[in-house]
């Protein structure tokens, strides 16, 4: 595949085919370069990476639904993985708050932060609606999935989905992989999987996720926003513009009240 | 169970140094909006007190941005990048109006210079020994607006 500037790029990852091997997480640190975090016994299913942060920029998540007795096959639902990765959101949240201008867009259509750029303010921790931000302790700037910006421009695909031995982890043109993801779909639907849906692939959330989802459940289980509470940040701005306005009005009436009164005395 | 969807889903870890700046900017625009009233309202007699406000105002605001800049993860020397767009290529001044923090760095630049002035406006006046400056009566209805808001 050729990869060139100008065109939209992004992953398209299928968790109905997810094992939850982690090989993801590998060859993102091995390439990138990031040392991880101490390793901690985390009792929480298979899942001991914990979170997506500076260290960890794809995140194997699992969701451990197996019942108590068996009744049914799980029909590949008792256990939810998703490997989950910066969405290289249209609308992106971090991008829109962060104050420096160090997250831009590439050339390639994806969210990156210049680091010579970002001077450390955590903005857009706070702003990222998937908490995939995190802040670097070495060099105290932020830090997030690239898309692998510079095996990009090196016309390779990302080391995670270079790595992944199901294809749960697929790179490509957007439009390509929105294709991908609906014959995928309407595969699993005419199985009778009748829970599978895609989150992202459309305009609902932030834009459209240039790194969207298929997934066995409704986002929320995940743990995502879904369509409703997809906003962005600057929809607190009206609310606390207005609340600082009112609170300037009544402090400088109150206080012409009390230098009249006095006056008044 | 699973989690609801939340929007503020990881704290961004500001230390006490951002509480410190939101104490002292708010000292600082308290006493520039007080002291611009007792200007506008007041009568001659609170002169004295006026100027006691800008030049508390004044005192306070430097300290603002050294606790914003502290707080800075990747070091104090890129303060200015809040200011001016240093990304290769796209030169220019960074200012995003719809982002509350970019916008608090320039009020917090134009208020420092405001502070700044309507306190050497009373300090000229106190060594002249001046009654009340008018000359900067217009002006200090434009401080409340950024008062206000700092």
């Amino acid at each position: 595949m050729e990869i060139k500037a100008g065109e939209s790029y992004g992953f398209f990852t299928d968790t109905s085919v997810c094992i939850g091997c982690k090989a993801c997480e590998v060859a993102c640190k091995e390439w990138n370069q990031l040392e991880g975090n101490e390793p901690a016994f985390l009792a929480d299913s298979f899942d001991n990476t914990g979170q997506l942060d500076a260290q960890n920029w794809r995140h194997v998540k699992f969701y451990d639904r197996v019942p108590d007795r068996s009744t049914t096959s799980g029909n590949g639902t008792a256990f939810l993985m998703m490997s989950d990765v910066c969405k290289h959101c249209q609308h992106a949240s971090c991008m829109e708050v962060c104050p420096t201008n160090a997250i831009i867009r590439t050339e390639f259509n994806t969210v990156f932060i210049q680091q010579d750029v970002c001077n450390g303010c955590r903005n857009c921790v706070a702003a990222c609606p998937y908490s995939v931000i995190a802040i670097n302790q070495k060099t105290g700037t932020a830090h997030k999935c690239t898309l692998c910006y510079d095996r990009l421009q090196g016309g390779l695909e990302p080391a995670c989905a270079k790595a992944c031995p199901t294809q749960s982890i697929q790179f490509g043109p957007l439009s390509q992989l929105q294709q991908t993801a609906d014959a995928r779909l309407e595969a699993l639907h005419s199985q009778g999987v009748t829970q599978a849906q895609l989150y992202g692939r459309d305009d609902k959330v932030y834009g459209g996720l240039n790194a969207f989802f298929l997934l066995m459940d409704k986002p929320e289980a995940y743990g995502l926003p879904n369509a409703e509470n997809a906003v962005l940040p600057s929809r607190n701005n009206i609310g606390g513009y207005a609340g600082a306005v009112i609170t300037a009005v009544v402090g400088v009436v109150a206080g012409l009240v009390a230098f009249r009164r006095r006056r008044m005395a | 169970m699973f989690l609801a969807a939340e929007h503020f889903v990881r704290a961004p870890d500001w230390e006490w140094f951002i509480l410190g700046y939101f104490f002292l900017a708010g000292l600082s625009g308290g006493a520039y909006v007080i002291a611009t009233l007792l200007r506008l309202s007041g009568d001659p007699r609170d002169e004295p007190a006026a100027r006691l406000g800008f030049y508390t105002s004044f005192v306070l605001i430097p300290l603002c941005p050294l606790l914003l800049t502290a707080d800075l993860g990747a070091g104090w020397w890129k303060f200015w990048h809040m200011l001016v767009n240093v990304t290769p290529g796209n030169a220019g001044l960074n200012f995003k109006y719809w982002s509350p923090m970019s916008v608090g760095v320039w009020l917090l630049l134009v208020f420092s210079i405001f502070a700044t002035l309507s306190a050497l406006g009373a300090w000229l006046a106190d060594r002249r020994g001046r009654e009340g400056p008018p000359l900067l009566g217009p002006l200090s209805v434009a401080f409340n607006v950024v008062g206000a808001l700092a």
